[in-house]
């Protein structure tokens, strides 16, 4: 039983020197993904629509990078094109650029998508039971995924491999564990041995997507600290998809926050929870129970996400925007992603320099201390 | 139908028994759920999976309690036995009072009128092939409450109460999203007058900024109508959000009750504070901060729970003790907590 904030889980085996390095050495240049004006279309019987339409966003090395938004906003479509695994053929990557590392992935054929899945680039997935093969076990499952990108290794090296990855996400019993089917795992676990296949091959990118939503809070904690480990280890760049603000809270770097398809706002953390410069990401904030601080009235958003087939014409959020007030720019003309402040930020509203002043009016119609949605 | 018809049938008047509620509309004692598998092959029973163990909570009008714990902890289920819609296996039910134990079905139907569900999934919970409003009258045509036109004029009445518009009324579900569904689910809750309303996981299927629609429409009828809810949901900071008395529940029982501010400023059952700490908190400013208590391990097998206390496997406390006796649901600080735990202490 842990009683520290330090983690429950062992260090793994092979602590990856050049991961230290670049988490020391700050944001390197080259950012370890670039996603460029992506679009991502789907053909359905009323007509295309575009579910990601010119999002861009970089990760480094060693940086953890939450894209946020609501179901529909295209998050997670948004990290299926990068593994590019867009469910076709109805769905497509009509534009834009993803580079990893350097190498365009945009327009790879599938053997060499393959070849990069999993090793260049890994993924968890937020169903921990259903992701795994129910007909083998947990180790052989992770010894796999090893020898898939090594044809080098022999398979008793391989399952010693994934018995120390075992170890490496804090399953108690690894070796033994490693023989068990899925179906005798419990869902954390699972996610663990998820997290263990995702690291297996020392990716550059891990791309989590809502890796502890379908887990209770108490196995949530343990399987964030378990990501966090990896990520240190690994030195990876981390892109976290989630709809949750405490784990994005605790975990993320930068913020990348989507709606209707497209990047509203981009900041750091501390910058998107305590001085947010777009209108959803605040209503998001004023919408959220806290739990320890006092808000007399959440102030919720009205009206609910477009669906895309009917993406509103200019600013999509200009339906549900309390900053609005009627301006007809709003409805007439899309705004583009622009700095804020000349800072590295970018929100995508015309009226981001009325900001400060909209936080302080929702911060009074919660009844909130003002510090819970602004800066101190 | 009119909107301020009063309890009717078996409603009495309040006897207040506890004294830590002053007005308990619904009392629960004991209340004990357990479901027997029976083997195939020996055509024996194996023993009992306890979902609910001796479960007590009051409810005053107008107030609303929250029912916490994580998946398996048998809050669903406590909520399926309030209702009568899985039998107890022990215990009293008292609603205003009288013991729902010996009801018939007949007698059921009249007190169901005055307590009302609302489940998780709005999306399961309403009939594909009912246009929404013929879902909202179907409890008021069973319970024979005005003609066609009274009808459809408390539909028309519901639907606006929840904010959506009488057009509604003739569209199908799936025409709708997730938050309306939700909102349809409430006005159906609310046809019969109810004064008690069993809400699981309300909210729970939802998006943050619809989480937040459905919360505050929750909190103004409640105002309103004044009332009483049994929350339940695995989201403390909903809880807290909505709630004037907590009961945190683990394996089958009750490991924590007391007043809101009560159980998140001074919660002394070792679950609790573990429960409250794993919440990531939406403020970078605190990370690294507060000091989280990982739990290590998985919810044991509920058919096989551990002797004793059930959370002593997932415990830093444990000692032999909490094997032995299982500990009692007291107030062992004098700070009007209750706490099953021998060792049950705050946080400094």
């Amino acid at each position: 039983m842990s009683l520290s904030k330090e983690t429950s889980v062992p260090s793994g085996p092979a602590a990856s020197a050049v991961g230290r390095q670049s988490e020391a050495s700050g944001c390197p240049a080259t950012p370890s993904l670039s996603v460029q004006n992506l679009t991502v279309e789907f053909r359905t019987p009323e007509g295309t629509v575009r579910a990601v339409d010119g999002v861009s966003f970089d990760v480094h090395a060693g940086e953890t990078v939450a894209l946020v938004g609501e179901s529909g906003c295209g998050k997670t479509m948004s990290a299926l094109a990068v593994l590019g695994l867009v469910p076709a053929p109805a769905g497509h990557i009509a534009g834009g650029r993803i580079t990893c590392e350097g190498r365009e992935l945009v327009g790879l054929s599938n053997r060499k998508l393959r070849k990069i899945r999993g090793s260049l680039v890994s993924m968890v997935f937020q169903e921990p039971a259903s992701s795994l093969n129910p007909v083998f076990t947990v180790g052989q499952q992770i010894a796999g995924v090893l020898r898939a990108h090594d044809g080098t290794l022999s398979r008793r090296a391989a399952k010693d491999r994934a018995v120390e990855l075992l170890v490496s996400v804090g399953v108690p019993d690894a070796a033994v564990r490693a023989r068990d089917y899925p179906h005798q795992w419990s869902g954390g676990m699972c996610q663990r041995a998820l997290i263990a296949m995702a690291i297996a091959n020392r990716p550059r990118v891990l791309i989590a997507d809502e890796p502890t939503t379908a887990l209770d809070v108490t196995i949530q904690a343990q399987v964030l600290d378990v990501l966090d480990v990896a990520r240190r280890e690994t030195g990876a760049a981390t892109l976290l998809i989630t709809h949750d603000l405490g784990v994005v809270a605790e975990m993320a770097d930068r913020v990348v926050v989507m709606y209707a398809g497209r990047v509203v706002e981009t900041a750091t953390v501390a910058e998107i929870f305590h001085a947010p410069r777009h209108p959803y990401t605040l209503g998001l904030m004023a919408s959220l129970p806290r739990l320890d601080s006092d808000v007399r009235r959440l102030v919720p958003i009205p009206g609910h996400p477009p669906h895309l087939h009917r993406i509103p014409p200019g600013c999509p959020f200009h339906p549900r925007c309390h900053l609005r007030q009627g301006r007809s720019v709003c409805v007439e003309q899309a705004p583009s992603l622009l700095e804020v402040e000349r800072g590295p930020r970018r929100s995508a509203c015309h009226f981001q320099h009325e900001m400060s002043a909209e936080v302080a009016v929702l911060a009074e119609q919660m009844g909130a201390d003002p510090t819970v949605i602004t800066t101190p | 139908m009119s909107s301020a018809s009063p309890p009717q049938g078996n409603v009495s008047a309040v006897e207040s028994t506890q004294p830590e509620a002053l007005d308990p509309i619904l009392e629960v004692e004991d209340l004990a759920v357990h479901f027997f598998a029976r083997s195939r092959l020996t055509r024996r029973s194996a023993s009992p999976l306890k979902a609910v163990d001796g479960v007590s909570f009051s409810l005053a009008a107008g107030k609303t309690l929250g029912l916490v714990g994580e998946s398996g902890c048998g809050k669903s289920t406590t909520a399926l036995a309030v209702m009568r819609l899985v039998d107890p296996t022990a215990g009293r039910i008292l609603f205003h009072g009288k013991d729902l134990g010996g009801y018939s079905r007949n007698q059921l139907r009249d007190v169901r009128r005055g307590i009302q569900m609302v489940f998780q999934d709005p999306h399961a919970s309403l009939d594909p092939r009912m246009r929404v409003g013929a879902s909202i009258a179907e409890p008021l045509q069973i319970h024979h409450l005005g003609d066609r036109d009274a009808v459809r004029a408390r539909v028309i009445e519901l639907l606006e109460m929840v904010g959506m518009d009488r057009v509604h009324a003739d569209r199908f579900p799936h025409q709708f999203s997730g938050g309306q569904l939700q909102r349809v689910g409430i006005a159906r809750a609310l046809a019969l007058d109810p004064q008690v309303l069993v809400l699981d996981e309300p909210v729970s299927a939802l998006d943050v900024s619809i989480q937040a629609q459905i919360i505050t429409l929750l909190q103004d009828l409640q105002a309103e109508l004044g009332l009483a809810y049994l929350f339940i949901s695995h989201d403390l900071s909903v809880v807290r959000h909505v709630c004037d008395r907590v009961a945190v529940m683990y394996l089958g029982r009750i490991v924590e009750q007391g007043e809101r501010d009560g159980i998140y400023r001074r919660a002394s059952h070792p679950y609790t504070q573990s429960l409250l700490s794993a919440v990531p908190r939406p403020d970078p400013r605190r990370r690294g901060a507060a000091r989280r208590i990982v739990l290590t391990g998985d919810l044991p097998n509920a058919v096989s729970p551990p002797s004793g206390c059930h959370f002593r496997t997932r415990c830093w406390k444990a000692e032999q003790r909490c094997a032995e006796v299982s500990p009692e649901l007291v107030d062992r600080l004098g700070n009007g907590n209750r706490a099953a735990c021998h060792f049950a202490e705050t946080l400094s």
